[in-house]
C-alpha cells in the first residue's frame, strides 16, 4: 500500500500543545498510514511568519515522521483584513499553498479578488473554507447574547 | 447553510474571473456539492475534498449533544446529505477525501456540544478504515478506494511547491483537471501505476471521459450509497419494503376520503362548530398529507422507489390540498359563520371588557392585594393580565419575591438624578409592557388552524395546547383525559398503514415529534411555559388556562384561547 496522503490535518503546534503535540500527532499519523500531510494554519499564532512556517518543515527531519507541508496564513493573523506576505516570505519558506484555516472568508469580494490575483500571478493554490464572514459574525454575536442563531429547522414530522 | 453557498459563490466568481487555482475544504450540504460540481462544469479549476467523517455521519447522529459529533464545518444535512457527498466522491465531484484531523483537548472530547472547539481527535487513525468503508460501499476496490485519498493535482502539496517557486500555473481548462493520481513518495510510483491501471479497466468511461461536464453520470458501476441508520433500520426490520404497486391505490383511496370529508362538511346545513367544522376538516386535512409519511421515510431509508413516489403523485396531491381544500368557498363561508356566532362575541365581548376595566373582575379580597401590587407596578397595557396571574391563589409569598427586583431597583434610582431615574422607570416600563403583550388574551380565529397548516411546527404547536387546554380544564371537572393528541397519533398511524407501513409505532411516535401517550403530551411546549415562568415562578400553564376560564367564565377553553 502506498503511503496516504491527508489534505488536511492539524498538528495544534504552536500554541495549542495541550490539546495535541507535534509527537502526539506524528504517531497518530502513521498508525493511520499517513505519510504527507498538509497541516493549516490556524495555530496560535497563526502561520503567517516564515520562522513558523520552518518550524514545522524542521519536523520532517526526525525519523519515521510524516512528511509536512505547511499552509501559510492567507492573510496576517488570519483576521481577513491584510494579505500576508506571501510570495516573499512564505513560498521560500515552504508553505504549499495558503488557507484561512477554520476562519471564515474576509467581508470584501476584492480582497478575495486581489488575493487569486496574487495567487494566479505566483501559481500557488488557494485553499479556502466557504463560510461567510457576516454569517459567522451575526452567528457569534447571538451567542455572546445568549441566544442560538436560527439554525436549520427540524426536518421530521 | 446559507454562509457556505454565498461563499462559494463568491468564491467561484472571484476565481474564475482571475485564474487562480482554489482548493475548497469541505462542503457540507447538498447544495454546496451541486454548486462545486456547476463550477466544474463551467471550467473552473476548482478541487475539493471532504472530510471522511461527512460521508458516514448526518445531522441525527449528534443525538443528545455527542461532542463527538462536533465537527467543523458541522453536521448540517441529514442523511441524504452524507448519501450525496458520498456519491459525488464517488463520480469525482469531490476530488479527494480527507482526515480533516483537528485534535481536542480531553474535556472538549468528553463534554457537552457547546463547550470546547470542534474536532475530532484521533482522526487520522479511523480515516483509513471509513475510507475502506466508503470504498466498499461505493462499490470500488479498495486500491481505487484508497487513490481518493491522494489529492487532486492542483492542491498534491508536493507538487504545489514545484509550482509555487515561480512556475507558471497549469491552463485551467476543465479537460486538464483529472482526478486522483497522488504523488506522495517515489518509493510507491509502481504501486500507483498498478493502482490506476486496476482502476482504468474497471472503469473504463471514467477513464477516457476528462473530468467535466455531466461527469456524474460516466460512472455506471457505482452503486447507490447505503447509509449506516439504514442498514440499522433494516435489520432491526423497522421498515417493511417500500412498494409503489401497493401505496398507489392506497394513496388513491387517502385522497379520496378527505375530499369526501370536504364535501360532506360543505354540503352540512347546520351551524359550524369547532367539532363539527375545523377538526374533521383538519383530520382530512392530515390525512391528504399523508405524503409527508413518505417524505420522512424517505429521509431515514433513501431508495429511487421512494424518491419517486410522491414526485408522481404531486400533482394529484397539490390539488387536492389547494384547489379542493384551500379554494372552496362554501369551507370559507363556515369559517365566517363560526366567526359570526354567538359563542365567539361572547368571548370578545367579555375579553374587551376584562381589557377595560380589570378590577372589577377580582373578587373583593384580592382586589385589595391587587391595589396594594398595583402600587409597586408600573403602568401600562399589561398591567390588567399581570394582575390576574398575581391574584391566583397560593401566590402571594412568589408575588412578593416577584416584587422585590422592582422595590429594590425603585430604591437604587431613588438616589440617582430625576431624570435618569425616570428614564430607567421609562424603560422598565417598556419592557414590562413588551412582556405583558405576549400574555394577553387572544381571540379566538380559526382561519389560521387551516391557513398556515403546511407550517408543522404551528400544527404541532397549535395541537399541544388544545390538549393541554383540554387537560387543564377537563380533568379539573370530570377527571378525564383528552383524547386529541392520542387522536392525531392514530390518524397518523391509520395513515401509514394506508401507506404499507405496519409498524408506524416505531418511526411516527418516537418521543421527539409526538407524545406517545397522554401524560407526556401534558408536559407543557417551551414558549408557553416560559411565559408562565416569567409570570409566576411555578405557574403552568394548565393553572393559567384554569384562571382564565375562571376569569372569563367560560365554560371549556379552546386552543386558541391559549396564547402560544
Amino acid at each position: 500500500m502506498p503511503g496516504l496522503v491527508d489534505l488536511s490535518a492539524r498538528l495544534r503546534e504552536p500554541g495549542f500543545e495541550y490539546k495535541a503535540t507535534l509527537e502526539s500527532e506524528m504517531r497518530a499519523a502513521a498508525a493511520g498510514g499517513v505519510t504527507t500531510l498538509a497541516c493549516p494554519p490556524d495555530t496560535d499564532p497563526p502561520l503567517d511568519e516564515p520562522g513558523l512556517v520552518e518550524m514545522l518543515t524542521r519536523a520532517r527531519l526526525e525519523p519515521r515522521a510524516a512528511r509536512v507541508h505547511p499552509l501559510g496564513a492567507l492573510t496576517v493573523g488570519l483576521k481577513g483584513e491584510r494579505l500576508a506576505e506571501m510570495a516573499e516570505l512564505l513560498a521560500d519558506a515552504g508553505c504549499v499553498g495558503f488557507s484561512q484555516g477554520n476562519a471564515p472568508l474576509p467581508g470584501t469580494a476584492m480582497l478575495l479578488a486581489t488575493r487569486c490575483k496574487h495567487a494566479a500571478t505566483f501559481g500557488f493554490t488557494v485553499w479556502l473554507r466557504p463560510q461567510d464572514a457576516d454569517a459567522v459574525a451575526r452567528r457569534r454575536r447571538a451567542r455572546r447574547r445568549g441566544r442560538h442563531a436560527p439554525g436549520p429547522g427540524t426536518r421530521f414530522r | 447553510m446559507i454562509a457556505e453557498t454565498i461563499a462559494l459563490r463568491t468564491i467561484v466568481e472571484t476565481h474564475v474571473g482571475h485564474g487562480a487555482r482554489v482548493h475548497l475544504a469541505p462542503p457540507s450540504s447538498a447544495a454546496a456539492v451541486r454548486l462545486v460540481q456547476e463550477a466544474k462544469a463551467r471550467g473552473a479549476a476548482l478541487t475539493c475534498d471532504v472530510g471522511v467523517h461527512h460521508l458516514h455521519l448526518c445531522d441525527r447522529d449528534i443525538g443528545d449533544f455527542d461532542a463527538n459529533c462536533h465537527l467543523t464545518p458541522p453536521l448540517r444535512g441529514s442523511v441524504a446529505t452524507a448519501i450525496r457527498c458520498a456519491r459525488a466522491l464517488a463520480d469525482g465531484t469531490i476530488d479527494a477525501v480527507c482526515s480533516d484531523h483537528t485534535p481536542v483537548d480531553d474535556d472538549a472530547e468528553a463534554g457537552a456540544l457547546r463547550r470546547g472547539g470542534a474536532g475530532r481527535h484521533r482522526r487520522s487513525n479511523s480515516s483509513l478504515p471509513l475510507t475502506l468503508q466508503w470504498g466498499s460501499e461505493a462499490g470500488l476496490k479498495p486500491v481505487e478506494a484508497l487513490g481518493r485519498r491522494h489529492p487532486p493535482r492542483g492542491a498534491d502539496p508536493g507538487r504545489a511547491r514545484g509550482n509555487a517557486r515561480g512556475r507558471a500555473p497549469p491552463p485551467t481548462s476543465a479537460s486538464s483537471i483529472r482526478r486522483v493520481r497522488g504523488s506522495c513518495s517515489r518509493r510507491h510510483s509502481r504501486a500507483r501505476a498498478r493502482t490506476r491501471r486496476s482502476r482504468d479497466s474497471s472503469s473504463p468511461a471514467a477513464s477516457c471521459a476528462p473530468w467535466s461536464a455531466g461527469a456524474p453520470s460516466t460512472s455506471p458501476e457505482v452503486r447507490p450509497m447505503q447509509n449506516p441508520s439504514a442498514r440499522f433500520l433494516r435489520r432491526c426490520r423497522a421498515l417493511p419494503p417500500f412498494a409503489p404497486s401497493t401505496s398507489r391505490p392506497r394513496s388513491r383511496h387517502c385522497i379520496a376520503e378527505g375530499s369526501a370529508t370536504i364535501e360532506r362538511l360543505a354540503a352540512a346545513d347546520r351551524a359550524p362548530t369547532w367539532e363539527n367544522f375545523v377538526e374533521p376538516l383538519d383530520d382530512a386535512n392530515e390525512r391528504s398529507r399523508a405524503w409527508s409519511q413518505v417524505s420522512h421515510l424517505n429521509a431515514v431509508v433513501n431508495s429511487p422507489p421512494s424518491r419517486a413516489m410522491p414526485t408522481t403523485r404531486r400533482c394529484r396531491r397539490s390539488r387536492s390540498s389547494s384547489r379542493e381544500q384551500g379554494q372552496d368557498q362554501r369551507l370559507h363561508a363556515g369559517f365566517k359563520a363560526m366567526r359570526r356566532s354567538d359563542r365567539h362575541s361572547r368571548i370578545s365581548a367579555r375579553a374587551q371588557a376584562l381589557r377595560r376595566e380589570p378590577a372589577a373582575r377580582f373578587p373583593p379580597r384580592r382586589r385589595g392585594a391587587a391595589a396594594a401590587a398595583e402600587g409597586a407596578l408600573p403602568a401600562g397595557p399589561g398591567r390588567a393580565r399581570r394582575k390576574l396571574c398575581l391574584a391566583l391563589p397560593g401566590q402571594r409569598a412568589r408575588r412578593d419575591q416577584r416584587l422585590r427586583p422592582l422595590r429594590h431597583r425603585r430604591a437604587r434610582a431613588s438616589g440617582t438624578p430625576a431624570g435618569r431615574a425616570a428614564t430607567r422607570r421609562a424603560r422598565l416600563r417598556r419592557r414590562m409592557a413588551a412582556r405583558a403583550g405576549s400574555s394577553r388574551c387572544t381571540m379566538p380565529c380559526y382561519m389560521p388552524v387551516l391557513q398556515y397548516a403546511d407550517h408543522h411546527g404551528l400544527r404541532e404547536r397549535m395541537y399541544r395546547a388544545l390538549h393541554d387546554a383540554r387537560l387543564g380544564v377537563r380533568r379539573a371537572r370530570n377527571g378525564t383525559t383528552a383524547r386529541s393528541s392520542t387522536r392525531i397519533l392514530e390518524l397518523r398511524a391509520e395513515v401509514a398503514k394506508l401507506l404499507g407501513y405496519d409498524v408506524v409505532r416505531r418511526t411516527c411516535r418516537s418521543r421527539r415529534k409526538m407524545a406517545a401517550t397522554p401524560a407526556r403530551g401534558a408536559r407543557l411546549p417551551r414558549g408557553p411555559r416560559a411565559r408562565a415562568r416569567s409570570l409566576s415562578p411555578s405557574a403552568t400553564c394548565a393553572s393559567c388556562a384554569n384562571s382564565r376560564a375562571r376569569e372569563l367564565n367560560l365554560a371549556d377553553v379552546r386552543a386558541c384561547d391559549v396564547p402560544t
